[in-house]
């Protein structure tokens, strides 16, 4: 019986071991593309615009990462981004100080999160359709407390709270700051934390975890909602960000963080993936639809391309893994 | 035209690690019952799954009505009239009782336009049922029939594409008396058809009852095949088990301490009635019986994994109350699955975090787990435990099974247990990894951890405990210890001889 040989140790072992290195390569080459195609690429105006667009979906992408590790799926995110920021803004304009507004829309997010966990962990319903369930729910919540139109609050919420969204600290926007330092120490947490690797236990073997002594309902419970927190988290940054609210932010947001966690190298099988490789998937993705409108790609091809990257990048995952097994299996 | 409707001659087939076949010969008349009995492990399973085309035999021929068959799959074997009534039902549950019987055939009774033609399928499907004076209707959906009368269905539909040769695994496990007497009846039948039987069972009576000759296995060999009237429950059950205990096994406690876990009373609604007993330090205690007796239940039920109520358990004689396996944990009461794949190991994981799984407080430093105290503490207990592998970085599925057993061992040792039990300790691995388990169990035992075994191989219930407690059918039925433990009393309990 053979063992798989592990790779010689050493730093240089390390870091191509980092599953992570080839998106950055990736991520890398397509810079200097675009740089070389349209030198507007780098220009202040450019790159703020890109990161400030893609930083919210950051923080949603580790709570989609949070969700698929355990072995399960929240379609719901991109509807919590809009009632957390639907529920803030009605409060707010009914005369809630903007403080005490946004822990209610942060809480009406954690009671969505309940309702999904809860269902998924204790009730064994399929995380599919209970999520979808709620992602109808929270965007039909939307629109009956928006009715159906734009809320603008521009010039109406206080300074601090626009600073969030909309401030500066040197020539770095505050939020983009903000949202790259949660998703770092995230990724730490992912890696580190005992708690977030009852998460892998789970998604790796729900049954195995039971007979480990692991409480996987109270787990998979913790999950939905801390997913649906981040969301909360990031329909109140949006809210910073435009001063308005519009019942179809987010609309669609839960497929493109879908396709981030799967380009990032996260298993939809669970178990398996990181944050920093999910948000990097972001950034990969950002980063081709911003190329394409500097190109002047029509819109009408955008979807198109998206599409042929995500299978792409689900393709080659499969080869990766198939490969790996193909050699396992010689060795048996 | 042939004597033997069926001829399997000299059958071998190895699996990487067991010669689970060793020139293997049996044969079967028309309108015989032929019973194939053994322990578990001696090979029936895979005889039955070479002869119904799910598993190609290394060496042998097969002659089904004395016509050799070349290419062999479940396809020819099928064309070729082999019906297989599982243990484990195989219909559609949703599926109507007509679309179980024609599965397969549908495309062949078309109506004018070319749909299915349900008034004919439902026709014959009648047809048959009333032959086998069964209840359910042809339009009936499967999911709505009990099990004896799905089995019968399952009959049915092997009959109906003409088979000759029908194999029945623990076709009573799960019916009750009067069901199984309705099958028997229907068994009568069959023969009476002409159609040669093959009956797997462990329970002797039925064996006795129905078949003409008793095929034994042992170990992968065919010890004997026997005349059932010439000979009893006992000729048979010592053929069974009559091996010699080739393993080297650690010597036997001669001391023992005082209980250190007392079970009084423990019942789980259907799974197991009324079990009591008791673990004093420094003894190995076995739970024996066949499959299906009852002992996973227990011990699951003992440690909160399955729902079960008792009068009173005590561990180091202070009662405590496990509500669920967290409790048990905490108390000291692990339970090592016997299923190692899909209860014991994370396979896509790292070793290191198979090993840290059950006790992350041990390598966390502060909020963060250390990388280095993990990387530490597995590699401490693969030293131990002697497990064969480059890096504690390894995926877990990447080992052979006799590490991956001495990783789920190393991932309940490190709790350091009270009471270890482990659930089939050694089963599909290598004999030196099984003896370095049974050596590490006896030191363990020896440093006052209780240690219960569950096992379905005799020789290692004979050879590692120092008590034995049998059940059978969810029932205790007797305890042995000392001298009294040998494989031929533990049978007789076992099989109720």
């Amino acid at each position: 019986m053979s063992e798989r040989t592990a790779p010689r140790e050493g730093v240089l072992r390390k870091i191509m071991n980092f599953r992570e290195i080839n998106l950055i390569f990736i991520i890398l080459v397509l810079v200097a593309v675009l740089w070389w195609l349209k030198p507007a690429f780098v220009s202040e105006l450019n790159l703020r615009s890109l990161t400030i667009n893609l930083a919210t979906n950051l923080v949603v992408v580790i709570g989609m990462a949070l969700v698929i590790i355990s072995g399960g799926i929240d379609l719901s995110v991109g509807s919590v981004v809009a009632l957390s920021s639907a529920v803030t803004t009605v409060l707010f304009r009914d005369g809630m100080p903007v403080a005490a507004a946004s822990v209610c829309g942060l809480l009406v997010s954690v009671c969505c999160g309940v309702f999904n966990g809860y269902l998924v962990a204790y009730h064994k319903l399929p995380p599919f359709i209970v999520s979808m369930s709620m992602m109808s729910i929270a965007r039909g919540l939307c629109y009956i407390l928006t009715t159906g139109t734009s809320i603008s609050l521009v010039n109406k919420l206080p300074q601090w709270f626009n600073f969030i969204g909309g401030g500066y600290i040197g020539k770095a926007p505050f939020l983009v700051l903000t949202c790259v330092a949660l998703g770092l120490i995230a990724d730490v947490l992912f890696r580190k934390s005992p708690i977030l690797r009852l998460v892998y236990y789970v998604g790796s073997n729900e049954r195995a975890a039971a007979f480990s002594g692991i409480s996987t309902r109270r787990v998979k419970l913790a999950v939905y909602v801390t997913t649906a927190l981040l969301s909360g988290i990031a329909g109140q940054m949006f809210l910073s960000r435009f001063s308005y609210a519009t019942p179809n932010v987010g609309n669609g947001l839960e497929l493109t963080m879908i396709a981030s966690c799967c380009i990032g190298g996260v298993s939809m099988e669970g178990g398996e993936g990181t944050v920093l490789g999910s948000m990097l998937g972001v950034v990969l993705m950002a980063l081709i639809t911003n190329g394409m409108i500097l190109n002047e790609v029509s819109v009408y091809w955008q979807q198109f391309v998206m599409g042929v990257i995500l299978i792409s990048a689900v393709i080659l995952d499969y080869v990766r893994v198939r490969r790996a097994a193909a050699r396992k299996s010689r060795e048996a | 035209m042939d004597e033997f409707v069926l001829r399997m001659e000299h059958i071998g087939k190895t699996f990487p690690g067991t010669r689970a076949l060793d020139n293997v010969s049996i044969e079967l008349r028309r309108g015989e019952v032929l019973a194939l009995v053994g322990e578990n492990g001696a090979g029936k399973s895979t005889l039955m799954n070479v002869l119904g085309g799910t598993e190609s035999p290394d060496s042998g021929r097969i002659f089904i009505d004395g016509a050799e068959m070349g290419r062999y799959g479940t396809t020819e074997a099928r064309d070729a009239g082999i019906g297989f009534v599982h243990q484990e039902l195989s219909s559609c549950l949703h599926m109507t009782v007509a679309e179980n019987i024609f599965m397969g055939r549908l495309h062949l009774y078309k109506t004018a336009l070319g749909f299915t033609d349900y008034a004919r399928i439902n026709g014959e499907a009648e047809k048959y049922l009333t032959t086998f004076s069964s209840k359910a209707r042809p339009a009936q959906k499967m999911r709505e029939l009990k099990i004896a009368d799905q089995q019968v269905v399952e009959i049915i539909k092997s009959i109906s594409i003409n088979c000759k040769i029908l194999i029945f695994d623990e076709p009573t496990s799960s019916l009750t008396e009067k069901e199984a007497e309705h099958l028997f009846d229907t068994i009568n039948r069959l023969k009476s058809q002409d159609i040669g039987i093959i009956y797997i069972s462990h329970r002797m009576e039925e064996v006795f009852r129905l078949s003409d000759r008793i095929a034994v296995l042992r170990d992968g060999k065919l010890v004997e095949t026997l005349k059932t009237s010439d000979t009893d429950a006992n000729g048979v059950v010592s053929r069974m088990v009559g091996r010699s205990i080739s393993e080297f096994y650690p010597p036997k406690s001669r001391e023992f301490g005082p209980d250190i876990l007392e079970v009084e009373g423990l019942s789980s609604r259907n799974l197991f009635q009324d079990v009591s007993f008791k673990l004093r330090k420094g003894e190995i205690l076995g739970f024996s019986g066949l499959v299906g007796a009852g002992r996973t239940e227990v011990a699951c039920g003992l440690c909160g994994l399955l729902e079960a109520d008792s009068r009173s358990i005590k561990l180091d004689g202070r009662g405590i109350v496990i509500r669920n396996y967290s409790d048990a944990i905490k108390r000291g009461i692990v339970y090592l699955t016997e299923d190692r794949k899909a209860l014991g190991l994370f396979l896509k994981l790292q070793v290191k975090k198979n090993i840290t799984s059950t006790n992350l407080k041990g390598v966390t430093n502060g909020f963060f787990i250390s990388g280095e105290a993990e990387i530490r503490t597995a590699a401490e207990y693969a030293k131990k435990l002697n497990i064969k592998l480059s890096s504690v970085e390894q995926r877990a599925d990447s080992l052979s099974g006799g590490n991956q057993q001495k990783i789920m061992v190393a991932k309940w040792l490190y709790t350091a247990p009270r009471i270890f039990i482990l659930d089939e300790p050694t089963r599909g691995i290598d004999v030196g990894a099984k003896s370095e388990i049974h050596n590490m169990l006896r030191e363990l035992c020896d440093a006052g951890t209780g240690i219960i075994i569950v096992s379905s191989e005799l020789p290692e219930i004979v050879g590692m405990c120092d008590r034995v407690i049998v059940m059978r059918e969810n029932r205790v039925m007797g305890e042995v210890a000392g001298g009294g433990i040998a494989e031929e009393t533990i049978m007789k309990l076992a099989t109720a001889v």
